[in-house]
């Protein structure tokens, strides 16, 4: 299962929330998650 | 997938163990968790019952089985029935709250540790019952209510000592509720006072302060001044002067004046509810640190159970082969042994305790962290950028000297100008204003004041007419008195580098960490304060979306950056830097951005939250270290590895000494914990002599 890189919970594939960055797809368990990773994913992935 | 509170495990949002607590949903892995978040006095006090009844029938279980020849009994199965009758209570009493855990974790289909005490301790039992109504059908077996009883005894003496150990880490958040005093004086529209319960009162509300009470709710000084202590929100020991215009939280002291109140937030919204909710928010919270935790208790109670059944499996068989006479007995002790010594909850409980101790720490010391995730980027960041104005100088201005024309002193100028700038919410009005209660001048009625945005305020006082023009520039301000057309007097006004700023760039320059400025202020301005301070890398005339192009920048380049500035309007620097830190404004801290907020605008605070971190993370990754440490090392020997060492007997003391080692084990997790806050102290005051205020 995925980890939310932002808040740190386990989420499933098949959120609606996800996004790219370099290549890889990112998986967030809410929206507010995903707009947090959009802002600066560098923040996210290092 | 939300955590538990209690013990940090993960829980799915479809379980029924849940709790709403203002409007917030708590998600639970056990009924016990749940019932030490909802009442954990009540809890500890029925766990103090059970306790008291577990160990009270243990020992006579124990020394029947060990120091009472059957004889006494007339016969071994009396002897047996006997020892029954003792552990029944202690099983189905004692250990209710493990069989109910478990239930709910059968439902959710995610393992806990009560199901491995309940799997554990009813195999020892219900094996042990066999025996005693049917001693022939098991050839030459023995019972082992004294393996079922301790272990329960042990778990729930481990979960005790866990418990106090834990109020204890909770308490100084608790402490901070206490704050809020029952009653109110609440001002009548007829201006009477009527003494009401602190939760009557709303919004919108005049209360009323009387000297050396605690202030009730949030709100905004109308009448009245006042020294207020602070020191419970911010740690700083000065108090701070309090008057009209000014915002005051609830639970800080008014310590020598009348003060009234308008009420702006009562209740749940008050600054101190939210830095309670933040400190308790914490033990929820992830560090980066803790998702080896997380992969490991994903996997833990499957491979347990494997290891439990292959245990016993290889004992049975082995032992068989061997014509072993007790090989039934020393496959079910071996099984019952390994389910009994591994430990979930060590590993779940690594993170929460360390970082409900540090959040507790720095709140005390008037920082709060609102998000602890950043505390791991936090002991990377190799530059810290600071913003400029309100940052590392003062937000208001203060009074440099004021030059009087003939006829004039500096008093009348100042009398007068505050006169009119106690109407108006400008910097330099308030900073005017402040200098004339804190002279004791008296301020005259003014009529028909007007402000001119942009130019100043005028107004009538006595029957003449008095207008204070201010010029505004970055570093320094001018402020002209003129009374009816002549110039009494110029007011200057500069924003003072603070304090705390050069102690802490030299510091954080020792430290190996790169310091950088940014302001939206001309160079000459910026390289002003960056010559005093010794920064060497600066930014100016950077305009706010500019602040956050830079810190991507740097973070292109390879720097982990943390963003000092403001919480208001520094806010999207403040999130994309790795780690967010913002000044207080003091009156909105929910609504503030960044993931730190240094509440008393301290900025040496930036070195000791820098502290809390690299050692938060340290214990984290000990605790993490030690209870996965635990597990590895314990379960084989829990299986039978030391037999080879100590013959085949290690079994009869095995499983009593697996409840003992797993009853221990969470609370040295805990008391590990706790001496985090020690070790942050002794840190902080080695570093903190360095950096004295001249």
């Amino acid at each position: 299962m995925p980890i939310d890189v932002v808040c740190g919970m386990k989420v499933k594939e098949s959120t609606p929330f996800k996004s790219n960055y370099n290549g890889k797809t990112y998986y967030f368990c809410n929206e507010h998650c995903k707009i947090e990773f959009d802002k600066n994913p560098l923040k996210y992935v290092r | 997938m939300p955590t538990d509170p209690v013990c940090g495990m993960y829980v799915p949002e479809t379980t029924e163990l849940k709790t709403v607590i203002d409007g917030n949903t708590y998600y639970f892995c056990s009924r016990s968790c749940q019932q030490k978040f909802t009442s954990p006095v009540e809890e500890l006090k029925k766990l103090k019952k059970r306790l008291i009844v577990a160990w009270s029938l243990s020992l006579p279980i124990f020394i029947i089985n060990y120091f009472l020849p059957s004889n006494l009994f007339h016969g071994i199965q009396n002897k047996y029935l006997a020892m029954l009758l003792l552990a029944i209570p202690v099983q189905f009493y004692s250990g209710f709250p493990f069989y109910h855990g478990a239930y709910h974790s059968l439902r959710n289909k995610i393992g806990n540790m009560d199901l491995l005490i309940s799997i554990g301790t009813l195999t020892a039992f219900i094996f042990s019952a066999f025996v005693t109504f049917y001693p022939h059908s098991i050839h030459s077996s023995s019972v082992y209510f004294d393996a079922s009883s301790f272990i329960i005894t042990m778990i729930l003496t481990g979960n005790y000592i866990e418990n106090i150990t834990k109020e204890k880490a909770d308490n100084s958040a608790r402490k901070l509720l206490s704050l809020i005093p029952q009653i109110s004086h609440l001002i009548d529209e007829d201006g009477s006072i009527l003494d009401v319960h602190t939760e009557e009162l709303a919004s919108g509300n005049n209360i009323l302060v009387k000297p050396g009470e605690l202030i009730p709710a949030d709100g905004i000084v109308y009448e009245g001044i006042s020294e207020v202590d602070e020191s419970m929100l911010t740690g700083e020991q000065t108090p701070s002067l309090k008057t009209t215009g000014d915002f005051v939280s609830s639970g800080t002291k008014n310590l020598n004046g009348i003060l009234k109140i308008k009420v702006s937030k009562t209740g749940k919204n008050t600054t101190i509810n939210q830095i309670y909710e933040l400190i308790q928010r914490a033990i929820s919270g992830r560090a980066k640190v803790q998702r080896i935790a997380d992969v490991f208790s994903a996997l833990f109670i499957p491979v347990v159970i494997a290891s439990a059944l292959i245990s016993g499996i290889f004992w049975y068989l082995y032992l068989s082969h061997i014509n072993y006479p007790y090989y039934l007995d020393i496959a079910v002790l071996a099984f019952v042994s390994v389910i009994v010594i591994a430990c979930p909850c060590a590993i779940g409980l690594a993170g929460p305790i360390a970082l409900l101790i540090s959040s507790n720490y720095a709140s005390e010391n008037g920082i709060l962290i609102k998000n602890t995730s950043s505390l791991d980027r936090l002991t990377k960041v190799n530059r810290i950028i600071f913003d400029k104005s309100g940052t590392l100088t003062e937000p208001e201005p203060n009074i440099e000297k004021i030059v009087t024309k003939e006829g004039f002193n500096e008093d009348d100028v100042l009398k007068f100008a505050a006169s009119l700038e106690i109407f108006s919410n400008h910097p330099v009005a308030r900073s005017i204003f402040k200098q004339a209660l804190h002279r004791n001048l008296q301020i005259i009625e003014a009529k028909n004041v007007k402000e001119i945005p942009g130019v100043g305020i005028e107004g009538e006082i006595q029957g003449s007419r008095i207008s204070v023009k201010r010029k505004i520039d970055p570093s320094s301000s001018e402020v002209l008195v003129i009374l009816d057309d002549r110039l009494i007097g110029e007011i200057y006004l500069s924003y003072r580098i603070r304090e705390s700023a050069f102690p802490t760039i030299t510091h954080l320059k020792r430290m190996g960490i790169k310091v950088t400025m940014v302001t939206g202020d001309s160079e000459i301005e910026a390289k002003r304060v960056a010559e005093v301070l010794g920064i060497d890398k600066i930014h100016s005339r950077v305009l706010p979306e500019g602040k956050s192009q830079i810190i991507k920048n740097y973070q292109m380049n390879g720097d982990y950056v943390a963003f000092v500035g403001d919480g208001i309007n520094d806010a999207i620097a403040l999130e994309v830097a790795d780690v967010g830190i913002a000044m207080s404004s003091g009156s909105d801290i929910a609504k503030e951005s960044g993931d730190i907020i240094l509440v008393n605008n301290d900025l040496r605070n930036i070195i000791l939250v820098r502290i809390i971190s690299d050692k938060t993370i340290d214990k984290i990754k000990q605790n993490i270290g030690w209870a996965i440490g635990y597990n590895a090392f314990l379960i084989p020997v829990a299986g039978g590895l030391l037999v080879p060492v100590f013959g085949i007997g290690i079994f009869q003391i095995l499983p009593i000494l697996a409840a003992f080692a797993m009853g221990m084990s969470s609370s040295s997790v805990v008391i590990n914990s706790i001496m985090l806050r020690r070790n942050i102290e002794k840190k902080w005051n080695h570093i903190k002599s360095g950096l004295d205020i001249a």
